[in-house]
């Protein structure tokens, strides 16, 4: 009896534990532009602002469309210019 | 007919209340108690009782082999003939069993005509961080990874494909051609690990080139009496907590086994008090087996699942070489947020279910095994879309016949393999959908009299491989050989083995076009790819004594039509390296492993073990070393002993220490590594009874080192892994 109510206690907070993980996330991310340069590099320093759910999903799929028109490092990229799903990162980083 | 028969036998249970019994007695004829007596072919045990007595409720045929073994005594393998079962035991105080000193039942065949080494894993949830790191104990056995999130075995030199691992019969097929891909399951239930370096075992199959390692979950246990454990654990270099449990009964001879696992755990801390970036895992696991036995019969189940979120580590694109360590790592641990999975991160659901039924009688055992494995893995590196997501199904069938006449055991059998590879919608796919068919047959001799044996063995494998996305088609067949002869006398054993195998090249090798973003590369597969041919000699000497014990074992293996995946110099995107696959023509590996235990005669309880491992890998082609060769190695433990005496309730002390040597053997585009010392302290106390709590510290020095197999040596300056941490778990037995 004793042993069936520890394997019951057990079993019990090994199930609460186990949690369900979803790689869904409605949560937000920063995203940022990878940009390939003249000479050759890339950079990764154009920042795109903070998508969340849907929207994360458009963007990560689809890739970003400019809707203001900005300058990076002395190229100017005008609005309607389309950065490809592999030019857009939202992974995070160190802190 | 006959198979008819045999099926219809197979499935019928009857209860027949005969038994098999006898009793363990030490050489002062004083009865031992609590000697675990195995029944390898069953896979069943029991303990003897105070008055060294044992009974399984079954007859047991005869030529089954019992195993007893009991801590500070000899091992023992019993062939059953009949009748009640005698045994004396003689009190040892050296003990080697790793390497094959002690002779054992072993599922690869037996070990004293081939040369298997053996680990156990039974209390391996405390006495070790994981699993791979206690095999990475064995000489000769080095692992690739990135802390204890990824992590794989490496045999000599090789992994990958070339390292076959079984899982209660099953070959684990989960994708691991890439080296961020880790073994795919935990020690949870695990008893025992064994291992053949090199293709010797010929009833698994013959692409095993550089080794093949079988996992064995622990045995039924023939008792009406429930019993199992619960344990808990934390190691502060991930800042990981695990939880494992497990559950066994018997009755009627009906028998389950039930365990579960959750593992959690964070960044991991390196040296400098920094926190490697997303070196983040968890893990859940959940198994059971069931099996139901006759005197003549046994079928046995046995499903598990295994669930890993494993984020990747040093993530950076470009020139690796250019990447500043600290944009990877954090200068604090934030808790809860860094147990979340963050990207890149793998996901991975691994199933697996096997069906063996056996069919037992004096002279013969018949075995039909079924079994199916489905790895699902997932890699992210964005958020909402994967990267690439394959579903690997794997099923074998396998029938085996063993015989026994006089001095000779006779195994004939045959095996079928389908693998099927798909992908699902993502980003990139690597791999294409494809599929492979391969069917072989098999037929081994053994023989053993007066301490002199042989074997020989003989495989055929025709394999055949299919993908309609690249319109591919091809066959790959060839012979796998294994031949192995022993002599011993005078507590000495001498076993010279010879193995030849091939390896057809694999979906990854074949197929592969596009961006992994695990290893940050490209990779090209070559459709023009041969079988691989490897052959080896390995000659193993040992010796033991009461107080000095010691081992040594040369190898040699050459081996045709290397596959490698080799850089070059362009990049994809100019961010990612391109690699290609390729074939080189001669490839060799030679060397040795040395091991040696000493006790000294005043102090019977001090153990002192000792093992060096050297290796040299060339590729003849280009006349190189080999990529990824590892450093060579001493591993040294001491351990005393303090089960019999009770102070402060501590029954083991133990310090290990592994000095790696530098390794500039290197190949091209790859940077030597330099030598480093590690030290380890453990201690174990049995504070009540049933209670065991482990404690220890590692990298007590804390040493900032970087593997020379480390999978991120090359990014940055090379990758530390962790520094010093501490170490405790609990387990309690009911």
């Amino acid at each position: 009896m004793k042993n069936s109510i520890m394997l019951a206690l057990f079993l019990s907070f090994f199930l609460i534990s186990c949690e369900e993980d979803d790689h869904d996330h409605d949560e937000c991310h920063e995203c940022h532009l990878e940009i390939m340069m003249a000479d050759g590099t890339v950079d990764h320093s154009h920042e795109i602002g903070e998508f969340c759910g849907d929207a994360l999903h458009e963007v990560e799929e689809n890739g970003w469309t400019v809707d203001v028109a900005f300058e990076h490092m002395g190229t100017t990229y005008d609005a309607g210019y389309q950065f490809t799903a592999s030019q857009v990162h939202c992974e995070e980083h160190a802190h | 007919m006959k198979l008819k028969l045999i099926l219809i036998s197979f499935f019928i249970s009857c209860m027949v209340f005969s038994q098999t019994s006898g009793v363990v007695i030490n050489l002062e004829g004083d009865p031992i108690e609590n000697v675990s007596v195995y029944i390898a072919d069953q896979d069943i045990i029991t303990y003897t009782n105070y008055l060294g007595q044992f009974s399984f409720s079954n007859t047991i045929p005869e030529n089954s082999f019992f195993e007893f073994k009991k801590y500070g005594y000899s091992t023992k393998l019993h062939k059953h003939t009949g009748g009640k079962i005698n045994i004396t035991l003689q009190k040892l105080h050296v003990e080697l069993d790793e390497v094959g000193i002690v002779e054992q039942s072993n599922k690869l065949g037996d070990s004293k005509v081939l040369s298997i080494e053996t680990k156990s894993l039974k209390n391996n949830f405390i006495t070790s961080s994981s699993l791979v790191e206690s095999i990475n104990k064995l000489p000769g056995i080095n692992t690739i990874g990135s802390g204890l999130g990824i992590q794989k075995i490496v045999i000599r030199g090789l992994s990958g494909l070339r390292v076959v691992s079984y899982l209660n019969g099953m070959k684990v097929n989960n994708q691991q051609w890439a080296n961020d891909h880790g073994i795919g399951f935990t020690d949870l239930g695990l008893s025992e690990v064994e291992l053949i370096k090199g293709a010797s075992s010929l009833m698994y199959g013959g692409e095993a080139v550089g080794g093949l390692v079988f996992f064995k979950d622990s045995p039924f246990i023939e008792s009406k009496i429930p019993s199992g454990y619960i344990a808990t654990k934390f190691d502060n270099s991930h800042f990981m907590f695990g939880n494992q449990f497990g559950f066994k009964w018997s009755i009627n001879n009906f028998f389950i086994n039930l365990y579960g696992q959750y593992d959690l755990a964070a960044d991991y801390r390196m040296p400098n008090n920094t926190y490697l970036f997303n070196s983040r895992f968890r893990n859940k696991g959940l198994k059971f087996s069931i099996a139901k036995r006759t005197d003549n019969t046994q079928s046995i189940f046995r499903y598990q699942n295994n669930v890993d979120e494993v984020g990747i580590p040093a993530h950076a694109h470009g020139d690796l070489s250019e990447i500043d360590i600290n944009d990877l790592s954090s200068s604090e641990l934030i808790l809860p947020d860094d147990y979340e999975a963050t990207r890149p991160t793998q996901f991975i659901s691994n199933h697996l279910f096997t069906l063996e039924n056996t069919i037992f009688n004096n002279q013969s055992k018949y075995t039909f095994f079924l079994g199916h494995f489905i790895n699902h893995l997932q890699e992210y590196e964005k958020w909402t879309v994967p990267g690439f997501d394959i579903k690997t199904n794997n099923s074998i069938a396998r029938f085996n016949l063993k015989k026994f006449k006089d001095n000779f055991t006779f195994n004939v059998g045959s095996s079928f393999e389908y693998l099927d590879n798909k992908n699902s919608e993502a980003t990139d796919t690597l791999t294409p959908d494809a599929n492979s068919k391969d069917i072989g047959f098999y037929s081994i001799l053994d023989f053993i009299n007066n301490g002199v044996g042989f074997n020989l063995g003989v495989r055929f494998d025709h394999k055949n491989v299919e993908s309609n996305d690249v319109n591919f088609e091809n066959s790959y067949s060839s012979f796998s050989s294994s031949a192995g002869f022993f002599i011993e006398k005078n507590n000495h054993i001498s076993r010279l083995t010879y193995s030849s195998s091939f390896r057809s090249p694999h979906f990854s090798e074949l197929f592969s076009y596009g961006l992994h973003h695990g290893t940050m590369r490209f990779e090209i597969g070559n459709l023009d790819l041969k079988n691989e041919k490897s052959h080896q000699f390995d000659f193993k000497h040992q010796w033991s004594s009461q107080h000095f014990a010691f081992v040594v074992n040369p190898f040699f293996q050459y081996i045709n039509n290397f596959i490698s995946i080799n850089p070059t110099n362009d990049f994809y995107n100019n961010n990612y390296r391109i690699y290609n696959y390729e074939q080189f023509k001669d490839v060799i590996l030679y060397g040795f492993e040395a091991n040696i235990h000493y006790h000294p005669h005043v102090l019977h309880n001090l153990h002192f073990e000792q093992s060096y491992s050297f290796l040299n890998a060339r590729n003849l082609d280009q006349d190189v070393y080999l990529t990824l060769t590892p450093a060579n190695k001493i591993k040294s433990s001491i351990n005393l002993d303090l089960k019999q005496y009770s102070i402060l309730k501590i029954s083991n002390i133990s310090l290990y220490h592994m000095f790696v040597f530098n390794q500039n053997n290197v190949s091209l585009y790859e940077s030597p590594s330099d030598s480093y010392n590690l030290l380890n302290f453990e201690l174990v106390f049995n504070p009540f009874k049933n209670m065991t709590i482990v404690s220890g510290i590692k990298n007590i020095l804390n040493k900032e080192y970087v593997p020379h197999l480390s999978r991120i040596k090359e990014v940055g300056a090379g990758v530390p892994e962790p520094g010093r941490s501490f170490n405790i778990s609990v387990k309690y037995d009911f």
